[in-house]
């Protein structure tokens, strides 16, 4: 009887494991793991039969049929990964896609270079300390000229030409000439700001010492060529305290070349003239290209100008009624179009304005 | 300006190699270069000193440390007195500060000799003949402005200077028939006017092959007064860039002496005896005074008062002022002189303290600044557009400008469209097929007397919504387009939205608080497009940046219901939503239109629209019994009030 009991186990053992090496999906895991373990499972009648076996006898079966139904259940978990593997490569394989395809194509606008630029340098300045200033493009000839120390009549004005709003407008088809309502007080000469320099009068008329400022803004000029547009930025800066002085400008400027340009560009000051700064200064960077050989992108002489920049003049702060004895202070202006220009190698300012997508997709 | 280098050694020893020459002049605030062997210099309008051969050698002698000496000319001697054959009168002491004359006679006008021809070529001046040449070859010599009249021509024994009444038509050497104003300053025989002073000569009085006699004339006009006559009548000469600039009035007698002597060189003649010199009120050197502690206070380095005193001393100043120098006027003029004959390269660099602060920016950046971020990822390209446009693009109220470039650029833009509009169809007609930009800008209109400033925002866009790809169908932009991006925008703003209303002309007013701040319209162009302008004042205005304040998250479920109505065409989707809004449970959370359809199985003059509704508590559960039972009543209601059908 225990004998062939003991054979009738083994012959389930290994039609059993017979049955799970064959198993192909888990559908027909679930079925064979119910049929052999389950309540009216092969192995589970056995053990109802042990109970006519004598004491002695039964605990060794009773063991035999555990260990028997404990291998099982490892051969099921076994074959149970190796299965869910299959199904989920098949998974994988069924939804396989050509991953050398393009992704979702997303409109993606660009910001225009000019505005870029000027963000950029608004950053590095604001990083510094200094505030941020704006001011109106129709100036009048006090702020954009008169208070920044050009003379009536100097030569020194025609390096800025000028353009002037007309006061008087013919009405379209009516042919009818109007003033639109000036009084007669207010017919100054406005004209359209040649620099951002006015937004520095502007606010040392409001605000004292100390003053860490930038003006950025749209200026126009009465020139159009390759180099000069009539309309362009630029972004003017002031910095006016007790003990401001031209080794401080060139400190802070070399800060700012070094930002923009890179800390292997050399940066040198040289005099020059503008009216409403002395000592005046144009501040010139090394041309990457030539490494100061000389080129034609620096017309030869191995550096490129970038800055204007000087001492406030004193006339500048008396117009605004500032003490020049007890302050003193430094000015700079920049053209953004010419960093712009050198920043990314254009050759022509018009680009900038037309609009030319395959211009504006490069920044 | 060109200096030829033989001619500059003629008057300063030269110590290093052109190249090394150019590099110092142009640290020393005179932007140099070497061109064919000779000095190409560059000069600041404020330095009508160095306009010459002298003044550029006085900036030479002084970078190599020394004062230029300078050897003035004698006087050439003459015949008869000068009293006998001419006389002078300046009536306009103001505009004419100092007038000399001398008379040459028997001179022999032909060439002048190669060597002054070759000078002449040289500095860029082109050669005519010997009397001229040698006026010509003193101001580039000395940057004194001669003129040469031919006797014969001058009627009467008088010359004057003075004004001449408006509306006086004078035809000066080059051909050209001047129309004169009541500033300008004239030399005039007595019946009228032989030389725009200082400017340009008349073509009544000039030198001819035949001229024997000569009367030279050597003056000092006042620069404001040549500037402005010069650049109303836009002639810039040799002469009036000198005299504009300021020429030495002490240096003008050796400069007379000078010229005198070349022409009796190359043309030969005898001169006076003597010469006129009217100068009533002597122009005397000024006194300025440095003290060394302001110099270091501006440049952040001491200079000793020793090595401060070499430097002027150098450049000629010595306690008083050359007058050659009209630009020094105050402590700082010499601060900078110091300066830049000491080498910027020498002041070492330094970091200013400054005193901590709130930063100020301007109101609008941040506005600006997020809109740049938004639009950009909504696929729109920034541009940035000339401000000049033609009459035709303006309203009544545009600016015009009284000196415009171009016939296309005569005003200032009243609106961002005109500019927009241009960039579209410039790539439109370089194969572009889609395209969205967008521009931050100012546009300009007079009102009330004053040319009103208004930042504006301009949106554009046409073709097809997304770059055309494999998975997804290409979608033409719309109204809708411009409309949903305005509205992301105010999102990202954190503004309370707009609202749109439609127009008899053109698409939409924008409204926002009530008032409109801009449109958006459909052009029907070449390439149909769809363009927004809005104007951002009022936006700036009344824009606070407030924190979010949080809203606790609710822990209960939303329950979701659909409602389709069929209504007439012509009520907007607003009227509806107004009307959901207000009979729906105090707990309708959100709705949106999710579908809108016009058709077939529609009745013709209606439309189906749907709306999806969100229903959702904030302190309990909603049962599906009394979502159902409030979304059956809006329903009931809607139908009823509209008037609309459930579809
Ligand atoms: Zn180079």
């Amino acid at each position: 009887m225990i004998e062939e009991l003991r054979a009738k186990i083994k012959t389930i053992q290994e039609k059993a494991l017979q049955e799970i090496a064959a198993l192909q999906n888990l559908q027909d895991w679930q079925n064979t793991k119910a049929r052999i373990l389950g309540q009216k499972g092969s192995l589970t009648q056995i053990l109802k039969t042990l109970g006519g076996l004598s004491p002695a006898e039964r605990p060794a079966l009773g063991r035999l049929v555990n260990e028997v139904k404990r291998e099982i259940e490892r051969r099921l978990q076994d074959i149970q990964k190796t299965l869910e593997e299959t199904k989920r490569r098949q998974v994988l394989k069924e939804k396989a896609v050509d991953v050398t395809l393009p992704g979702l194509a997303l409109p993606q606008g660009r910001r225009h270079p000019i505005r870029r630029v000027m963000e950029e340098i608004e950053e590095i300045f604001l990083g510094m300390g200094f505030s941020i200033f704006e001011g109106p493009d129709v100036e009048t000839d006090y702020y954009n000229f008169e208070a920044l120390n050009f003379p009536k009549e100097h030569p020194a004005r025609d390096m800025q030409d000028t353009f002037y709003i007309g006061l008087r407008t013919l009405r379209q088809g009516s042919g009818q000439a109007t003033d639109h309502g000036l009084r007669t007080k207010e017919k100054e000469q406005l004209l359209l700001r040649t620099h951002t320099s006015p937004v520095q009068i502007r606010v040392m008329e409001k605000q004292k010492p100390p003053l860490y400022m930038i003006a950025p803004g749209t200026v126009y000029r009465h020139d159009d060529d390759v180099t000069h547009s009539p309309m362009f930025h630029q972004v003017e800066g002031l910095m006016v305290d007790t003990d401001i002085t031209l080794g401080d400008l060139k400190g802070v400027l070399h800060h700012f070349c070094a930002a923009v340009f890179g800390t292997d560009r050399e940066v040198r000051f040289r005099p020059s003239f503008f009216p409403f700064v002395e000592p005046g200064a144009e501040v010139d960077i090394s041309c990457a290209l030539c490494k100061k050989r000389g080129c034609r992108v620096c017309g030869g002489s191995g550096w490129l100008e970038i800055l204007g920049a000087g001492m406030v003049h004193p006339a500048v702060f008396e117009h605004v009624k500032i003490d020049p004895k007890r302050y003193s202070g430094f000015a700079f202006g920049m053209g953004v179009e010419r960093i712009a220009m050198l920043k990314y190698g254009i050759d022509d300012i018009r680009l900038f304005y037309e609009g030319d997508m395959r211009f504006l997709e490069q920044f | 300006m060109r200096i030829p280098l033989d001619w500059l050694k003629e008057f300063v020893p030269v110590r290093w190699p052109a190249q090394d020459l150019a590099h110092r002049l142009t640290m020393a605030g005179l932007e140099t270069a070497v061109v064919g062997g000779d000095l190409e210099v560059a000069v600041t309008p404020n330095r009508g000193d160095c306009l010459s051969v002298l003044g550029i050698a006085r900036e030479v002698s002084a970078l190599q440390g020394r004062v230029l000496s300078f050897k003035k000319t004698t006087a050439p001697k003459g015949g008869e007195a000068i009293k006998k054959c001419l006389k002078v009168q300046v009536q306009d002491r103001k505009g004419c500060p100092r007038y000399m004359a001398r008379l040459i006679r028997g001179v022999a006008i032909k060439p002048s000799p190669a060597w002054m021809q070759k000078r002449l070529e040289a500095v860029g001046i082109r050669p005519v003949n010997n009397v001229v040449d040698c006026t010509n070859y003193l101001l580039a010599e000395l940057g004194h402005p001669h003129h040469a009249f031919d006797s014969r021509f001058l009627r009467g024994d008088t010359i004057v200077v003075r004004r001449e009444k408006a509306g006086t038509k004078f035809k000066t050497l080059d051909g050209e028939t001047r129309e004169c104003e009541p500033a300008d300053l004239f030399i005039c025989d007595e019946q009228g006017p032989v030389a725009l002073a200082g400017i340009l000569g008349g073509a009544n009085s000039e030198v001819r092959p035949d001229t024997k006699d000569i009367v030279l004339e050597a003056a000092f006009f006042d620069p404001q007064r040549i500037h402005a006559t010069a650049k109303r009548l836009k002639i810039s000469t040799e002469s009036s860039y000198r005299f504009e600039r300021g020429v030495d009035p002490n240096g003008v007698e050796n400069a007379l002496h000078r010229v005198c002597q070349l022409i009796m060189q190359t043309a030969g003649g005898l001169p006076s005896r003597d010469w006129i010199d009217l100068y009533p009120n002597k122009i005397r050197p000024k006194q300025i005074n440095l003290p060394a502690a302001e110099v270091k206070r501006i440049l952040g380095l001491p200079i000793a008062p020793a090595q401060i005193k070499k430097i002027l001393k150098s450049l000629g100043i010595a306690g008083t002022i050359p007058t050659w120098r009209s630009d020094l006027t105050r402590p700082i003029d010499l601060i900078e002189e110091t300066a830049r004959i000491y080498g910027y390269d020498k002041i070492p660099e330094s970091r200013p303290r400054i005193t901590v602060g709130l930063q100020e920016k301007p109101k609008g950046r941040g506005l600006y600044q997020a809109a740049a971020r938004c639009l950009t990822g909504l696929g729109f390209t920034e541009g940035c557009h000339l401000g000049f446009v033609g009459e035709r693009e303006v309203g009544d109220k545009g600016v015009a400008l009284s000196n415009p470039l171009s016939a296309d650029q005569t005003h200032l833009r009243d609106s961002l469209v005109p500019g927009l509009v241009k960039s579209a169809l410039f790539n439109a007609n370089r194969q572009v097929q889609s395209l969205k930009l967008f521009e931050w800008g100012k546009v300009f209109r007079w009102e009330n007397g004053k040319v009103k400033e208004d930042r504006c925002l301009g949106l554009l866009a046409f073709g097809n919504e997304w770059p055309s790809q494999w998975q997804i169908k290409p979608k033409p932009v719309d109204f809708f387009t411009l409309k949903g991006a305005l509205t992301r925008l105010f999102q990202a703003w954190g503004l309370e939205p707009f609202e749109t209303e439609a127009q008899s002309q053109g698409e939409a007013v924008v409204l926002w608080q009530g008032v409109s701040i801009g449109r958006i319209d459909f052009l029907n162009l070449e390439v149909p497009m769809y363009v927004c302008e809005i104007s951002l004042e009022k936006i700036i205005k009344n824009y606070q940046t407030q924190p979010a304040i949080f809203k606790p998250i609710s822990p209960f479920p939303f329950v979701e219901r659909d409602l389709a109505l069929v209504v007439d065409s012509a009520l907007p989707a607003q009227k509806i939503g107004e009307a959901i809004r207000q009979a729906g449970p105090p707990w309708l959370e959100t709705f949106r239109v999710f579908d809108l359809y016009k058709g077939e199985g529609i009745e013709a003059g209606k439309k189906s629209i749907a709306f999806s509704l969100r229903y959702a508590s904030k302190d309990r559960t909603l049962t599906n019994e009394e979502v159902n039972r409030a979304h059956e009543a809006l329903t009931a209601h809607l139908e009823k009030t509209l008037p609309a059908k459930l579809r």
